[in-house]
Formats: structure tokens, C-alpha cells, sequence
């Protein structure tokens, strides 16, 4: 049967936010499959994704993204999860309104991206998130912010404040919000604690070949940024790839850096724009190509700082780097191994 | 020809004002298109019913086809154009002119607006209050001029 996922599946799960959308789509639709529920569950960014039970199918785009693939020939389903890939309130309000009606929407956080279309506060893209909420039951938030929740909450039939499970670990609302939802939906529960413990193993600096980084090319605001670097220590080198349609991400890390929201040893930039940044904080600029990469790669090594990768994934400098530093895409595990209590934590 | 400055005049002042609203107070609420429409009636009264008409058929058929035929984004904007030209030809078949021809889009794009904003209902009554105060001063200032 093809359609819009309101047509497809029984419950419809729409995960909206700032970070965490996908970690959190994967992880729910993992957790209702091992339950012996159908489910399909489709999730956006740099790897589009399209699960369909167990089995994981990349999407391939055909010129711009569109919210038109997101009708889907798929069987019937118990249940959906669908990452709202909108970036501006309208296409967010389309997506819920059009393509989903979900009952349940999950909201992982609210921080500063996107902001030329969602607004320039964090108080703004609450509103913008709200005003696409509809005809959803139940709003599940992981945002932290009182103030926050309750801009949303004036948008929602019935919002539910999850609190984090740990108050510094970046993500640790997932979890969270993983647990609320299965138990309103009558799933059971999860073992927090177990991912908890799979998200801080992935949150360690690594090192290939004498140089240590962590790649957050995917954090694209610096809210979360920073959230990082606390939680990872150290001063580091920070390297941030700008983008020529992403201004209001590039205002953004420059507020960041302006302000100093984090310690940091040095700062270098690429990509469009990067010269005019470099030049208002005093910091480094590079030519946004492979040749950037070794410039970066030769003052990381003399700082003897980390190095952390943020701002986009797409720029000419960073595609370079990361296969250098043996970074790749890596199709998700669905249903891993149930011991561990951690069944998909992309 | 002193009409046609008070109407530029207005339509200046409208722009900026609707600029500052935004700026200050993040006030987005009157569509960009109703500053013009308003100078334009000011000096065209007979092109308010014309106007509204066709804002209304626009919006209407736009809602319909978004429901239905799931259209959105750019593809509702261009529909929306296209009928809202549609209805001003239809509505000023007997009276043709070149004013028309080039504002017939304008209510396609009032409609637009108000289909993509956060609070339709807030944008519709803002915009038409900002439309019947600017017209207001807009006329008075043409007609005493005229006398």
C-alpha cells in the first residue's frame, strides 16, 4: 500500500527537535520491533534511512529533499516512527498535518538551529516546534527548560516533561523519553542505566595516527557543542566547517565563540564566510578544500590540544577529514544484542 | 499625480512600519503584499471587492488542493498566483486595464501568507486591520488633496 504514513500505520510517532531525532527514532522503532510489533520508521539528515521491521534500506534522494518521500509503499503497520525532517515551522507543520497526524509527538530538545527560519532564541524555535504539534494527543519533551515546556505547552493537548536520567551526559534524554513513550504506548520499559552507559562510551575523544578527536560534524548548534566539550574535558582545538545555506548556523557558532561558552585552545574555520568569522574572533582560516585538511591537521599537532569537528557535515574541508581521521556513515544495527540491554543506539 | 505620491508615500511608510514591527517585536503578522494593496486601492476603490474576492477564492481553493492533492511549498504559492490572477481577470473582464494586470498576483500572495503563517486567524485580522487603517488615511490624504 503506498501513502502517507497516516494511511499506513495505526500509531504514529513524530520526533521532532533539535538533537537526538534519530538516535531516538532508531532506538524506538528497535525496541517495538523486538516486541513483536510492526513497525517502519523513516529518519533524515546526511543518511536517510527507511526501517522497515528489522530490515534497513538507504534512501536515495533524486534532486532536493522533499517532503513527498515520505510517502511510502510499505505494508500495514501497528506502529510508525518517522523523524519530522521540516526545518522551517510551515514544512514541520506540514509534515504532522499532510503526511503523519501522529497521535504521539516526541520532542528531544530545544536548541539553537535553524535559526533563520525558526528564529533567532531559544524561545522562538519552542513557538516554531509548537505551532506544529496539531492534533497530537500527547507531547513527550525532553527539554530541560521549564520556561520552554511551557511555551509548548501551550500548544499541546497534554505535554509530558521528561526529566534527564543525568544532568551533564549529552543525550541522556533519550533514554528517557525512549522509556516514557513505550510505557504510555503499554511496550513495557527499557534499562536506562544500559543506555546510558552505550551513550558514554560513545562520547570519548579517539586517536588515529597520533591525532585525537571526536567528530561532532553532525552537531550543528552550538548549545549542543558545548554540551559536548564539557562533557569530554580538555581545551580543544576546535575546528568549525561554515556553510553557505546555513547562515543562521554560522551566526550561531559565532555567538558561541564570541562568548566563550567553552574553553578552548584554539579555533580554526572553513567554508563560506569563514574569513569574516576568522577575522572577528581571531582566529584561524582555512581554504575550505583537502588542502585545509593538512594545514588543520599540522596546527592540531602543534597545539597538542584534541581536535573537535563541529558546525556541518557537508563542506569540502570536513568530507576530506573525516575519512582521514577513519570516519564513515555507518548503517544503524537494529536490534542488537538484547544481553546488553541496548537494542540500537545510532 | 499628487494621489499617486500620497499613495507611494503610504506605501513607504506602510513597508517600514510593518519592517520595525517585525524587527522590534518579532511581529509577523500582516502579509508584505497588504501595504501595497492598500496604496493601490486608495486610489482604485472599485478594486476592494476585486481584491477581496479573490484573496478569498485563492485561499479557499489553496486549502482544498493542500487537504486533497497534498500540495505545498512552492506549488501551492504558484497555484495560488495563478488563481488569484484567474479570479481578477474574471472579475475585471469588462473593465480591463494594465493596473489590474499588475496586482493580480497580489492577493495569491496574501493567501499564501496566510496559509504558511504560525496563526492564520492572527494574520488574517491583523492584515485586515492594517489594510482598512492604511487605506483610510491613504484615502482621506488623496481625496483632500483632490479638493
Amino acid at each position: 500500500m503506498r501513502g502517507p504514513p497516516w494511511r499506513i500505520a495505526d500509531t504514529r510517532i513524530s520526533v521532532q527537535g533539535t538533537r537526538g531525532k534519530t538516535s531516538l527514532s532508531i532506538s524506538l522503532h528497535s525496541e517495538v520491533v523486538y516486541r513483536k510489533k510492526t513497525s517502519f520508521c523513516k529518519v533524515t539528515g546526511t543518511l536517510p534511512l527507511l526501517c522497515i521491521g528489522k530490515d534497513v534500506k538507504i534512501l536515495r534522494r533524486r534532486g532536493p529533499t522533499r517532503l513527498y518521500e515520505n510517502l511510502f509503499s510499505v505494508p500495514h503497520s501497528d506502529y510508525c516512527v518517522l523523524e519530522n525532517q521540516g526545518v522551517s515551522p510551515y514544512t514541520m507543520r506540514v509534515f504532522n498535518d499532510l503526511f503523519v497526524k501522529p497521535q504521539i509527538v516526541a520532542v528531544t530538545n530545544v536548541r539553537l538551529d535553524h535559526v533563520e527560519e525558526m528564529g533567532r532564541t531559544r524561545e522562538k524555535i519552542a513557538r516554531s516546534i509548537a505551532s506544529s504539534f496539531g492534533k497530537a494527543e500527547i507531547v513527550f519533551s525532553g527539554e530541560t527548560n521549564d520556561h520552554l515546556n511551557d511555551i509548548m505547552s501551550k500548544k499541546a493537548k497534554k505535554l509530558v516533561r521528561v526529566g534527564p536520567a543525568h544532568p551533564h551526559l549529552p543525550g541522556a534524554e533519550i533514554p528517557v523519553l525512549l522509556n516514557e513513550i513505550l510505557e504510555f504506548l503499554g511496550l513495557g520499559s527499557v534499562n536506562i542505566d544500559a543506555y546510558l552507559e552505550a551513550i558514554k562510551k560513545k562520547l570519548r575523544w579517539k586517536e588515529i595516527n597520533g591525532i585525537v578527536y571526536f567528530d561532532a560534524s553532525k552537531v550543528n548548534d552550538p548549545d549542543s557543542a558545548t554540551l559536548l566539550v564539557r562533557w569530554l574535558g580538555e581545551s580543544p582545538f576546535i575546528f568549525i566547517q561554515l556553510r553557505r545555506d546555513r547562515p543562521g548556523r554560522t551566526w550561531a557558532f559565532l555567538k558561541m565563540i564570541r562568548e566563550r561558552w567553552v574553553d578552548y585552545s584554539k579555533v580554526a574555520v572553513a567554508g563560506e564566510w569563514s574569513y569574516e568569522f576568522s577575522k572577528r574572533v581571531g582566529e584561524m582560516n582555512l581554504p575550505d578544500s583537502c588542502e585545509g585538511v593538512d594545514l588543520l591537521l599540522s596546527e592540531v599537532r602543534r597545539s597538542g590540544s584534541p581536535l573537535f569537528i563541529t558546525g556541518n557535515r557537508r563542506g569540502s574541508l570536513v568530507r576530506c577529514l573525516l575519512p582521514r581521521l577513519g570516519v564513515k556513515d555507518e548503517i544503524p544495527t537494529l536490534i542488537g544484542k538484547s544481553g546488553d540491554g541496548v537494542l540500537s543506539l545510532p | 499625480m499628487e494621489g499617486v505620491i500620497v499613495a507611494y508615500a503610504s506605501l513607504i511608510i506602510a513597508l517600514s512600519i510593518v519592517w520595525v514591527a517585525y524587527e522590534r517585536f518579532s511581529f509577523r503578522a500582516v502579509s508584505l503584499s497588504i501595504p501595497l494593496l492598500a496604496s493601490f486601492s486608495s486610489l482604485m476603490p472599485e478594486s476592494i471587492p476585486v481584491i477581496i474576492v479573490s484573496s478569498i477564492t485563492s485561499y479557499l481553493a489553496g486549502e482544498l488542493v493542500y487537504r486533497k492533492f497534498l500540495f505545498y511549498g512552492m506549488r501551492m504559492f504558484f497555484l495560488q498566483s495563478i488563481i488569484s490572477s484567474v479570479t481578477v481577470l474574471i472579475m475585471t473582464f469588462n473593465s480591463l486595464c494594465i493596473e489590474y494586470l499588475l496586482i493580480s498576483t497580489l492577493p495569491g500572495l496574501l493567501s499564501y501568507d496566510i496559509h504558511t503563517s504560525r496563526e492564520p486567524e492572527l494574520t488574517v485580522t491583523f492584515s485586515a486591520i492594517f489594510f482598512t487603517l492604511q487605506l483610510s488615511v491613504t484615502s482621506i490624504l488623496v481625496n483632500f488633496l483632490k479638493v
